[in-house]
């Protein structure tokens, strides 16, 4: 290889290499620098007609590698045997080997692709049901890959460690500015302390919306990743306030179509934020991160923090990593931050008592990030496509199995014609393989789209981690379609290894049913696994059912939601509920946002609300009315809850029965310890029925405690309001949405819109949604492979007992019992089948459980109803043959 | 009946036609591995089936028959690349299957099955 090779054709080159690796390794030493040359002067040629031609080229180098492989090894296997043994007999039939090898050329592929299109329609079925489940098994091992095993990028990335603070309504992932710079200041085991802020930015004209996240000082020497052009950021940057960015590899190929000059070139960077008059600028490209760095959360540009991040200790939004010293352990490392956060508490009292800290090396923390969304998700659909790729590859079995004995004669003749059985054998595995092959490249092209939309669906690279097809995937992709085929090939090549073939030439048809047991075998193997799959997908349906119409504690329909800009005062919260309150359309609108820095709340004996998961919450007094969340004890809060007047709360029916049992908590109060060192007495003054207000849809109830908008001070949190519309929501989206839209430009703030209820809590069902979807067309699938299989088996039985059924039928059996003897047969396997699955059903159905949330108990429902739904596509499956069984003349069955 | 391979003349076997595409194609100048498959497959009209390995090992075996050898490479070539060359019995059993070709092509035509009438 040389430095003028231009990395598309190093990369295809590679690609060659890894294929050659199926090469015996002295074989493959000795041939590999002429072939790769050979491929690359083609790659180079073949490369500038287009995506088609390439593709092309890649199935005839796999085809041709296939050809050989079989007499390279061979050729291998033999003169290592010879050279060991020095017997002039093997030496013999070295030279009958290569002659055998000579002959598995053009004649045997040609042979396998004539035999193939002689009945293309069953092949054409094992191509599509194989490549589906290749391309799906190669879609979920690229994201498992992705998650948990693809060595990460980063230099020495054992040493990585992210820390996040913990603490109520914290998952110990982010930190906010203040500890931040006590961390920087103090910890003495972790080098390179570096943060990240994540800020929306678009880019160019075209106002490509990306994640960008401003990094400060050491943040490149801490990750230590190697750019794919030009530099990262470095200290000086951020010191010097240098209009520079980092890009990562997606927006090189999206702006600039990976071109290296883009190194050097000025692109237009657009921001909102809280930073105020700050509109566009221009930044210098400075490098290109590689292909899966998108670490924080799914960045795409990096830009230096000239003006650091701030000191508030409210706001829990920098992503800090740092590297362990050499001689610094983790455990290290996590009591040197317990230390820090105990010093604090002690040396600025009470207001930094909840900072906890938290430690996790880098893997780990990108590994929780992408598991809130793909966690036992991946694992389950990588199974259930492994099983769909079992079932496509029993499915081709049996297809082959049916060819072998319709062969049959063809194969006996050329054994008695002195051919040899390994020839055969190679004979069978050769079309399997072509089958399997073809399979995989058409899995490889259905993998790429899959990749995209699971990564999609279950939010992948938000973590940083991106699922890519790379060569360890089409490696795998390869492998799987190459133990696919063989697999595929293994069962007709059983039936050639057996020694009873001779017989046959002389009672031509008479073993026609000979396959008939593996066949069988098979068929009920379909049957169990369908009923494994669709008992899978009935009961996510059902969970997913149950996720979309249970109870939310308010009514989502005619809902509009609209979230206003981070930098929003008070006033232009209030004044903008009121204008979509205005709104014609509208019956109310309602006010509620996050508070900022919360009082810490006491009950009456002294116990803190801290430590219980707890939603704090500040609204406006139409909040309850317009949500329709339903008041159980008390009143709501009105307009004489103003600022001054007595502090009162409402708390949800959890977190009353939690913090107060049976009694009722009205009446009763609540010692607040606000930031500014203010100690309060706070009357709760009403009940109201919980509410599921989390994004994650599978989290149980979380206690709510109400606080009226306007006694507690105001912060830059988010803020939304809730619009009930009269009719339909959709119209008054658009409205909303513009109202947003001014209230940013106005002020250059940032804000997300305005959206229905009901589409942002579809939104939160995508993973549920996906993997339902998913499971649900890889059963029916199952179940269509399944009944064509039996379709096959009792269609094959009914032709070659045509002479017997005429027999019956002469002998004075009735239509009806020779519909029920064939309808009998292909059900008789079906309830075999049913048997057999029934066990791994509920195997499966526990697996599945284990996942959702609803379905408490044990529960037979949806395993009977696949069961019910598989006996009716057997049944239908075994009509056909029925009816052409009845239909049979018995003269004519007699004379044939 | 069709011509039975026990008939052909005994001057050599019939030569595949991959083989005999790559004695032709070295015939007139000496080539290597991808400007050898370039001209055959072109030859043959065969593009989907020729790839490196086919290539390499029936290049190998000529080698071993002492039908071809390796060329020096010219001056300017990609140090990389090697060239072969047809050797003087390559030439002959190039020659012979022509000729045997020859044959059969005279026959076709005094038979009518070439030409006008087919």
């Amino acid at each position: 290889m040389t430095p003028d090779d231009e990395p598309a054709v190093r990369a295809a080159v590679r690609w060659y290499r890894l294929l050659l690796r199926f090469l015996p390794p002295a074989y493959r030493r000795a041939v590999s620098g002429e072939w790769c040359q050979v491929f690359r002067d083609e790659y180079a040629d073949v490369r500038r007609s287009g995506r088609v031609a390439v593709a092309l080229l890649g199935l005839r180098v796999v085809l041709d590698l296939i050809t050989i492989l079989p007499g390279a090894w061979w050729s291998v296997v033999r003169e290592s045997a010879g050279r060991r043994r020095r017997y002039s007999r093997l030496r013999q039939r070295r030279r009958g080997a290569r002659r055998w090898g000579a002959a598995l050329r053009f004649t045997d592929l040609r042979y396998a692709v004539r035999s193939l299109r002689r009945h293309p329609a069953p092949v054409l079925v094992s191509v599509l049901s194989l490549s589906l489940g290749i391309g799906a098994t190669t879609t979920m091992i690229s994201v498992v890959d992705a998650i948990d095993f693809r060595p990460l990028p980063y230099r020495d990335a054992d040493r990585l460690v992210t820390l996040g603070q913990t603490g109520p309504g914290l998952d110990g992932q982010l930190a906010s500015p203040g500890l931040f710079l006590d961390w920087q200041d103090r910890l003495r085991g972790v080098r390179s302390l570096a943060a990240a802020s994540p800020i929306a930015v678009s880019v160019g004209d075209d106002e490509m919306v990306l994640r960008a996240s401003r990094v400060s000082e050491e943040f490149f020497r801490a990750l230590d990743v190697a750019p794919v052009a030009g530099r990262v950021l470095v200290p000086d940057d951020v010191r010097s306030g240098s209009r520079v960015a980092l890009i990562s590899h997606h927006v090189w190929q999206a702006l600039f179509d990976a071109d290296p000059a883009a190194v050097g070139q000025t692109i237009t960077i657009s921001w909102a934020g809280e930073y105020r008059g700050v509109a566009a600028e221009s930044f210098t490209v400075v490098g290109v991160l590689p292909r899966g760095v998108r670490y924080p959360r799914g960045s795409d540009v990096w830009l230096p923090a000239w003006d650091g991040f701030g000191e508030a200790r409210d706001n829990a939004m920098l992503s800090v990593i740092g590297r362990l010293g050499s001689d610094g352990s983790l455990a290290a490392a996590r009591g040197e931050v317990a230390a820090v956060s105990d010093q604090l508490a002690i040396e600025k009292g009470e207001a930094y008592e909840g900072e906890a800290g938290q430690v996790n090396t880098f893997r780990d923390a990108i590994q929780l990030r992408a598991s809130e969304r793909a966690s036992s998700t991946r694992f389950l659909l990588l199974a259930v496509a492994a099983f769909v790729l079992v079932q496509a590859v029993i499915n081709a079995a049996a297809v082959f199995l049916v060819r072998a004995a319709r062969h049959e004669r063809d194969l006996v003749v050329r054994i008695a014609l002195g051919a040899r059985r390994s020839h055969l054998l190679t004979l069978m595995l050769t079309q399997s393989l072509l089958v399997s092959v073809a399979a995989g490249v058409c899995g490889v092209l259905l993998a790429g789209w899959g990749i995209e939309l699971a990564d999609a669906r279950l939010s992948v690279s938000a973590s940083g981690l991106a699922p890519v097809l790379d060569v360890r995937v089409l490696a795998a992709a390869l492998g799987l379609s190459l133990i696919s085929g063989l697999a595929v090939g293994a069962f007709p090549a059983l039936r050639v290894g057996r020694s009873d073939l001779h017989g046959d030439l002389r009672v031509p048809g008479t073993r026609a049913a000979g396959g008939g047991r593996l066949q069988r075998l098979l068929v009920i193997g379909q049957v169990a696994s369908a009923l494994v799959l669709l008992t899978g997908a009935a009961t996510l349906t059902r969970d997913f059912v149950g996720l979309v119409t249970r109870d939310l504690g308010f009514a989502p329909d005619r809902l509009v939601v609209a979230r206003l800009p981070v930098g929003a005062t008070h006033q232009d919260a209030v004044r903008a509920t009121e204008r979509v309150a205005s709104l014609p359309g509208v019956e109310s609108a309602a006010l509620a946002g996050q508070p900022g820095s919360a009082p810490l709340y006491q009950l009456e004996n002294g116990d803190s609300l801290r430590g219980v998961p707890l939603y704090r919450y500040r609204v406006n007094p139409d909040y309850f009315s317009t949500l329709g969340i339903p008041l159980l004890a008390g009143r709501t809060f009105t307009a004489s809850d103003r600022a001054g007047s007595t502090p009162v709360a409402i708390v949800s029916e959890t977190a009353a029965r939690t913090w107060w049992s049976d009694h009722s908590p009205v009446g009763r109060t609540l010692l607040a310890h606000n930031p500014d060192g203010r100690v309060e007495l706070v009357r709760i003054v009403g009940v109201t029925g919980d509410e599921r207000i989390s994004r994650d849809p599978e989290q149980g109830i979380i206690p709510i405690l109400y606080r009226p908008w306007v006694q507690l001070s105001h912060e830059r949190r988010r803020t939304e309001i809730f619009a009930r519309t009269a009719g339909e929501s959709g119209p008054l989206v658009p409205q909303a949405r513009t109202l947003v839209r001014e209230l940013r430009r106005g002020n250059g703030w940032q804000g997300d819109g305005a959206t229905t209820m009901t589409a942002m809590l579809g939104d939160r069902l995508d993973v549920q949604r996906f993997r339902t979807a998913a499971l649900t067309l890889f059963s029916i699938f199952g179940l269509l492979l399944a009944a064509m299989g039996i379709y096959g088996v009792v269609a094959s039985v009914v032709s070659q007992r045509t002479a017997e059924i005429g027999v019956r039928l002469a002998l004075g059996a009735r239509p009806a019992d020779v519909f029920a003897l064939v309808i009998r047969g292909g059900m008789g396997l079906a309830l075999v089948g049913l048997a057999v699955g029934g066990a791994g059903a509920f195997g499966v159905r526990r697996a599945v459980e284990s996942i959702v949330v609803s379905t408490p108990g044990l529960d037979i429902l949806p395993v009977i109803a696949a069961g019910v739904f598989l006996v009716a596509a057997v049944a239908a499956a075994c009509y056909w043959p029925a009816r052409r069984a009845v239909r049979i003349d018995p003269t004519t069955a007699l004379r044939d | 009946m069709s011509a039975d391979r026990r008939e052909i003349p005994p001057e050599g076997e019939p030569l595949r036609p991959l083989v005999f595409a790559i004695l032709l194609a070295l015939n007139e100048r000496d080539l290597h591995g991808y400007a050898i498959m370039t001209v055959v497959n072109e030859q043959l009209r065969r593009r989907a089936l020729l790839g490196p390995g086919t290539l390499y090992r029936t290049l190998k075996e000529l080698k071993e028959d002492g039908l071809i050898a390796h060329a020096p490479a010219p001056s300017d070539a990609d140090s990389r690349r090697h060239y072969y060359r047809i050797t003087t019995k390559g030439r002959r059993v190039a020659r012979a299957e022509a000729d045997r070709m020859a044959v059969w092509v005279d026959a076709a035509r005094a038979g009518r099955l070439l030409g006008d009438n087919r």
